[in-house]
């Protein structure tokens, strides 16, 4: 499981154009540190994982197609709900999957923590 | 419920003729006295009556550093900003060769609420939200 959310993270930081630098699990909780890559900045973040292994895979390869087809702009997916729902299916994905999927993506919120505080959150949105 | 609302309107309209003064003040190089120093407190809406009544606005940066704790500080989910506040964000965000990109109406996702994020700045403001009031749109 470990290897998946270590995927999951590393492709969904990379909407974010940030690179997974630390990450450690600790009952279900995911304590991590990113480094942003145009610059020497770094940030912590946190994220309560509920999220089951197979629902994971479909989320990290949710994340690597919106990036390799440059459908974000910052945390917000340029095209409808619908539109990329026809998207994956047109590349191989069922239907349910790829509204299942969509879905997850859009719960899920890690949270950024500045000196040991949660603050803001990282999440994508239409 | 309306009394509260009332309250923050007056003290949006007081943080923004203060605020504007400030911001005037540090164009020509003169800090008036009011000015959070470097490093000052953050303090959030539900102190920011207190704050304008005293002439202190909490959209303020006096360099790049400054401007990414504020947006920092800024990105926590009460800092809602008034609309006063977001114009003032907004000049300050464009003197430090940003700009805002407006999210009135998110859909589709976990955070329906409006948010501004700054563009141009680097990544690592780009991913912070600042929060809007709910009178602004």
């Amino acid at each position: 499981m470990e290897t998946h959310i270590n995927n999951f993270l590393k492709s969904f930081f990379g909407i974010f154009d940030a690179t997974l630098d630390k990450c450690r699990i600790h009952d279900n909780i995911v304590f991590g540190n990113i480094r942003w890559n145009d610059d020497h900045e770094s940030q912590d973040f946190s994220w309560k994982n509920n999220v089951e292994k197979s629902d994971l895979i479909k989320s990290t390869l949710l994340c690597e197609y919106l990036t390799d087809n440059k459908l974000m702009h910052m945390d917000k997916i340029m095209i409808s709900k619908s539109e990329l729902e026809k998207r994956l299916v047109e590349s191989g994905w069922s239907f349910s999957d790829a509204q299942d999927s969509i879905d997850d993506l859009l719960s899920l919120e890690l949270r950024m923590v500045d000196d040991g505080i949660e603050t803001d959150s990282f999440f994508v949105h239409f | 419920m309306g009394k509260p609302t009332q309250q923050r309107e007056h003290d949006a309209e007081i943080v923004a003729r203060l605020g504007n003064f400030a911001l005037y003040g540090s164009l020509i190089n003169w800090s008036p006295s009011f000015v959070l120093p470097a490093g000052a407190r953050f303090v959030g809406p539900s102190q920011a009556g207190r704050m304008a009544s005293s002439g202190v606005s909490r959209v303020q940066a006096n360099s790049l550093k400054e401007y990414k704790s504020l947006v920092q500080r800024l990105s926590k989910e009460d800092s809602e900003l008034t609309l006063v506040e977001l114009k003032m964000f907004q000049t300050l965000t464009e003197r430090f060769g940003g700009k805002l990109r407006y999210d009135l109406n998110p859909v589709h996702g976990r955070f329906l609420k409006p948010h501004v994020q700054v563009e141009g700045l680097g990544k690592s403001l780009e991913s912070r939200h600042v929060w809007l009031g709910p009178g602004v749109r």
